[in-house]
């Protein structure tokens, strides 16, 4: 193949190419990964590259909207690269799934085309891993999918990350007299930890100063799950019945981490509430020192699958894989032998079958 | 990068906001200098770690997490089109991003499809588009005072303090587009590690 013109050395943003020793990186991590989820019962999914695009629409948040490529088909239909596996695979998921399969356990792993700005170079989101734990309603499969997380995480020999744990179905509750666009503008202002914007908006609704300040400490919580528990004691007096009841879910999930003898990596900050439309109660991203961003992220969504039309409670996380391999340390791998060239073609290659039983590389 | 020892790191920009903030921290205990032609300064306590960088890239260091937090204005963070915690406003370096034209031009109607000279193009874009209305918008990069003088434009947008360079080219301001102002921000993935540190930094900062 000639050299291309100057100004296509590049390849297209949002896609990458890997050789060699950073390919057998990628490799050796997603098979550790893969040996975990197998261990736990996941089987593996294949979803598609392209799907049409309208199946998605209204569970694609703005940013992913924009970060999304589109095209049209032959036919004219409009159709939706690839760029976030949980939805493609949810929607492949409810054509065939039956009754007697659920609880289903399964877990992807492939590319992912997302759209990036060409200074991002350390974004890397083109890789997505990820679990799904479908019909399985309630704490126990909270705490399946989020223990299947940390163990991955620990087989790697991931240092130092910490999964902040938020509830999206206690931001619809507190917030639930809101109109749509009041709504869109308050998590818009959390999502930005922007306590000004914030205390702006919920002027506009309430008088009450103190119900105010309360609300913006109250979201604007991080903290382990013991400094939780003692924040909740003393601002639960606050909160409406409803509301204490999805408190009451968290401290619970939180009493089963601490009886695990895992609270070191977690936290509860009630300002997660779910980087994408379909989360609606737990959610939960993982941060990683070294990471420009989160380097996991998941929930339970209950409306985005179905089983013959009647929604199926599901609880998931994707993990950016090609994130964390950047700061993983690259396994020494020894050097390939070379067979003494001088020696027959047939000389070698039975001196090689030898040597490779004994677990050596060689070459001929 | 995780609530250990290593000092935060802090984006700072330079020029004439760099003084007041200098000025700001050190009036609240934190003490730091650069040496000569230095880009990297630490404070007095070993707690934070400052790099000097030009405004406009401020948000690349903070967006890869170079640095975890920065302070900067709102125009830079708007033009930059990326996404941080807004953690703390500053009481000082605040102006106005504002729509001028010459005195004695007319205001545009809705249905003009003007032209407007500015640094801030997707400020002005966002800003006109919400309302409605097409515009040709011309970037340059400084000095947009003379677009109307020259005739490259009859607007221009521009960060207005007290309006005499516009007066001194014959200009004055017709409309306000934007209150700007300055603004501690993070990386989002670098304040949820550190945050009981930051959080200290903000009350420090607030003089709480």
């Amino acid at each position: 193949m000639s050299l291309p013109n100057q100004d296509q050395l590049h390849i297209p943003r949002g896609t990458e190419s890997l050789h060699l020793e950073e390919a057998l990186k990628h490799r050796n991590i997603l098979r550790t990964m893969e040996n975990q989820v197998h261990s736990w019962g996941y089987l593996p999914s294949k979803t598609p590259v392209l799907d049409y695009y309208d199946n998605y629409s209204e569970y694609l948040a703005p940013k992913r909207k924009e970060e999304s490529y589109r095209l049209i088909d032959r036919d004219g239909e409009l159709l939706l690269l690839r760029s976030d596996i949980t939805l493609f695979l949810a929607r492949q998921i409810s054509i065939n799934l039956k009754d007697d399969q659920l609880p289903l356990r399964t877990y992807y792993a492939d590319t992912i085309l997302r759209y990036q700005k060409k200074e991002d170079i350390s974004h890397n989101e083109f890789f997505q891993t990820g679990c799904e734990l479908i019909g399985k309603e309630g704490k126990d499969g909270d705490l399946e999918i989020l223990f299947l997380l940390k163990e991955i995480l620990d087989q790697l020999n991931i240092q130092d990350y910490r999964i902040h744990l938020g509830s999206k179905s206690l931001f619809t509750e507190v917030f639930k007299d809101l109109d749509k666009s009041q709504k869109k503008d308050i998590m818009a202002a959390l999502i930005n930890r922007d306590q000004d914007a914030m205390s702006e908006i919920l002027a506009l609704k309430a008088k009450d100063k103190k119900w105010i300040s309360f609300i913006i400490n109250f979201f604007f919580f991080i903290g382990t799950l013991e400094e939780f528990n003692n924040f909740i004691k003393v601002q639960s007096s606050h909160l409406t019945e409803e509301s204490q009841k999805e408190i009451n879910k968290l401290i619970q999930l939180c009493d089963q981490i601490k009886a695990l003898d895992a609270q070191d990596v977690f936290r509860i900050d009630l300002s997660e509430i779910g980087n994408q439309n379909y989360y609606s109660s737990l959610v939960f991203q993982c941060y990683l020192p070294g990471a420009d961003s989160a380097i996991a992220s998941g929930g339970r969504y209950d409306g985005l699958i179905s089983c013959k039309g009647k929604p199926i409670s599901s609880v998931g996380f994707s993990l950016l894989l090609r994130k964390i391999e950047a700061l993983l340390p690259t396994e020494e791998r020894p050097e390939p032998l070379i067979i003494n060239e001088s020696n027959s073609f047939s000389q070698r290659l039975k001196e090689a079958r030898i040597l490779r039983k004994e677990g050596k590389a060689v070459i001929l | 990068m995780i609530d250990k020892q290593e000092p935060l790191s802090i984006a700072l920009p330079k020029g004439r906001l760099f003084e007041q903030v200098q000025e700001h921290f050190s009036e609240r205990g934190i003490k730091f200098n650069f040496e000569k032609r230095k880009l990297i300064a630490v404070d007095q306590s070993n707690s934070y770690k400052f790099y000097l960088v030009k405004n406009s890239d401020l948000p690349i260091y903070v967006h890869h997490g170079i640095a975890g937090l920065g302070i900067c204005g709102d125009d830079v963070i708007y033009e930059s089109e990326r996404e941080f915690f807004r953690l703390l406003d500053f009481d000082f370096g605040g102006t106005r991003l504002s729509l001028a034209g010459p005195t004695d031009a007319p205001w545009p109607s809705d249905s003009d499809n003007i032209a407007i000279a500015t640094s801030y193009t997707t400020m002005v874009r966002d800003h006109f588009h919400s309302k409605g209305m097409p515009v040709d918008i011309i970037k340059l990069k400084g000095s947009v005072e003379l677009a109307p003088a020259l005739g490259l434009s009859q607007y221009i947008v521009d960060l207005v303090e007290t309006g005499s360079t516009l007066k001194a080219n014959g200009l004055e301001v017709k409309e306000d587009l934007f209150n700007v102002k300055v603004r501690m921000v993070s990386n989002k993935a670098y304040y949820k590690l550190n945050y009981h540190r930051i959080s200290k930094l903000l009350n420090i900062l607030k003089g709480a």
